[in-house]
């Protein structure tokens, strides 16, 4: 009987559940960003000390988003999450000069697996309204974007603050992954 | 040379660097590079969201840390800054994002980074009037962004209004889950033929594809109300389940099918836009409750339900990406052992299933199991045996409220003494 009305469920509703991952340096926004899209406010956050796991509804679908904590020690364990991933979110503080080159590393590090091959990186470069933060040029130029291989990227400002740009990269995210499915 | 850790240690000798600089917390295990300072979690945090160029916040314990930066800490230090932002007589309350935007923070960072580089500080020092004003401008709070409007219309949405209405109790029996179901069919498909008729409507077209769809509407409105009364009066089964999958999708399919024609793009979109949802209907087939006069929750300001809540599906969020459902298509069920029944719901009454006869062995095991099923239920012989001796002529299959005479009449008589 319970395969009788989930087969009459997915007359009416395709899958709509995706598992995105969120990585990225420490401090650069990673649990603003997921609160944002939970709960369409900024809270207040202290640095993540192991991951942040939230589930939200996006144009009718259920995103399972995984923030993962970005601290020097923990980064060597980002790969344990890979698996079953549908899409990945990096996310870069666009007002970080000095740290920039480490973003790349751990950026080229996670499009190089094998377990994100065919996975879309969206690129969120976030504290964007800030007077002296990068452009999304100087960003690609930066971040040697173009030598991610094999998989679609897009690179989105935004302010987690305020939560703009948030729904734009959200939606090519989840178009692109729903693309690939169907 | 010594490690970080080793350092922090000499460092936080120091009573004062082993308390957070903002609130004065013990423990202080986070620190500012750039101004030099240890703080607690919960000011590490406040001070991340003001950006790397006012506090760059790190780990003593979970980073790793350059010379550069360890000379930065030894230099610095708390009693350092508190003592340089008492000579400016910085005001000890005020709040974390005003006292590092001033332009005394601004010159202390400046120092202690031309100190570390050894080279001349050609910064000037702030004057005392001067000193509390904000270095540069800061950031001005800007509004959020509104919440999306339609991440709501999902069947599956806890947040959705039939799941809102069905109580517990109804919506975990098969009657509820299949009357919710049938609901958000038929709203579906008026939905849908409803929008057809709008956009007919807009464009100016021909009146007969409007009527056409409007009977759409009926029909599907009169197949829903005939199904469910069906299923009300007969028992829970299998077929009936079946029949109501199909025909529901039929009816979907009908009126998507209109709603796609009309349209005219043959393939619709996987969700609906936000342009798409029509100024009204939306709201009232999905909040009928919510967008009463008496000052329900409207479109801009509906805050949905906060909290945990209960939902079934909780495994499907992170089931594999191959659809489950095609495989249970093709699936062939086992060949199993006669007589093997499913309480009372056998499988043979799939649709699909076909009973293969038995043979060879298979035929021999099935006729050993009727044999045996047949002794098994063959009459026992009687086990009791009727008493013999003194209580041979005791009265029996009777209840007595007190010990019968005959048996306690020795005792009254006292013969044991």
């Amino acid at each position: 009987m319970g395969a009788k009305i989930s087969s009459l469920f997915s007359r009416f509703s395709k899958r709509k559940n995706l598992r995105i991952l969120m990585i990225g340096l420490e401090g650069a926004g990673k649990t603003t960003i997921l609160y944002q899209m939970k709960l369409h406010e900024h809270m207040e956050s202290i640095p993540t000390i192991g991951f942040n796991v939230e589930t939200f509804y996006y144009k009718n679908i259920a995103i399972t988003c995984w923030d993962i904590s970005g601290g020097e020690r923990i980064r060597p364990l980002w790969h344990h999450y890979f698996e079953n991933t549908d899409g990945v979110i990096f996310v870069v503080d666009s007002n970080d000069r000095q740290r920039i080159e480490e973003a790349k590393e751990e950026l080229h590090r996670a499009s190089n697996d094998t377990n994100l091959e065919n996975v879309s990186f969206l690129i969120l470069s976030n504290k964007n309204d800030l007077p002296n933060a990068m452009s999304n040029s100087e960003l690609i130029d930066k971040l040697d974007l173009y030598m991610i291989r094999g998989k679609n990227w897009y690179i989105q400002n935004s302010c987690a603050l305020t939560g703009e740009g948030l729904c734009e990269g959200f939606n090519w995210l989840s178009d692109e992954i729903l693309s690939q499915i169907y | 040379m010594s490690s970080s850790s080793d350092i922090f240690r000499q460092l936080q000798a120091d009573r004062e660097n082993s308390r957070c600089f903002d609130c004065g917390k013990a423990g202080a295990q986070w620190a500012s590079v750039n101004l030099g300072i240890f703080l607690c979690l919960e000011c590490s945090g406040q001070h991340r969201a003001l950006g790397v160029h006012i506090s760059f916040v790190r780990s003593t314990t979970m980073d790793s840390w350059s010379p550069q930066q360890l000379q930065l800490m030894s230099n610095g230090g708390n009693r350092r800054l508190r003592e340089f932002f008492n000579s400016y007589s910085m005001p000890p309350n005020c709040t974390i994002q005003f006292r590092y935007y001033t332009k005394a923070a601004e010159y202390y960072r400046e120092l202690l980074k031309a100190e570390v580089e050894r080279r001349q500080l050609n910064f000037p020092p702030p004057t005392q009037s001067s000193a509390l004003q904000p270095f540069a401008q800061a950031p001005v709070p800007r509004p959020q962004v509104p919440r999306p409007v339609d991440n709501r219309t999902s069947i599956e949405n806890p947040h959705f209004a039939s799941n809102y209405r069905s109580d517990s109790a109804e919506s975990s029996s098969w009657w509820g889950t299949s009357k919710s179901l049938l609901g958000g069919a038929v709203s579906k498909a008026s939905e849908w033929a409803s929008s057809a008729v709008e956009t007919v409507k807009d464009n100016g077209l021909i009146g007969s594809i409007k009527s056409g769809a409007s009977v759409v509407i009926d029909k599907s409105k009169e197949v829903g109300g005939n199904i469910a009364e069906k299923i009300r009066e007969s028992s829970i089964g299998e077929k009936s389940l079946d029949a109501l999958s199909t025909v529901g999708g039929y009816v979907s399919e009908g009126a998507y099918a209109a709603y796609s024609k009309v349209r005219g793009n043959g393939k619709p979109s996987l969700y609906r836009d936000i342009d798409d949802v029509p100024n009204d209907a939306g709201e009232k087939l999905f909040y009928p409750e919510t967008n009463s006069q008496y000052g329900g929750a409207q479109r801009g300001n509906y805050v949905p339900p906060t909290g945990e809540f209960s939902w079934k599906k909780d495994e499907e969020l992170v089931q594999p990406r191959q659809d489950q459902r095609y495989f249970n298509q093709n699936r062939v069920e086992p060949n199993r052992a006669f007589g093997y029944q499913n309480n009372g719901r056998s499988y043979t009454q799939d649709r699909n299933y076909q009973q293969e006869e038995p043979r060879g062995y298979q035929r021999e095991e099935q006729r050993n199991y009727q044999r045996e099923e047949q002794r098994s239920f063959q009459k026992e012989p009687n086990y009791y045996q009727e008493p013999r001796g003194y209580y041979q002529n005791a009265p029996r299959s009777q209840t007595y409220d007190e010990v019968p005479d005959f048996l306690t009449g020795d005792i009254k008589a006292n013969k044991f003494d």
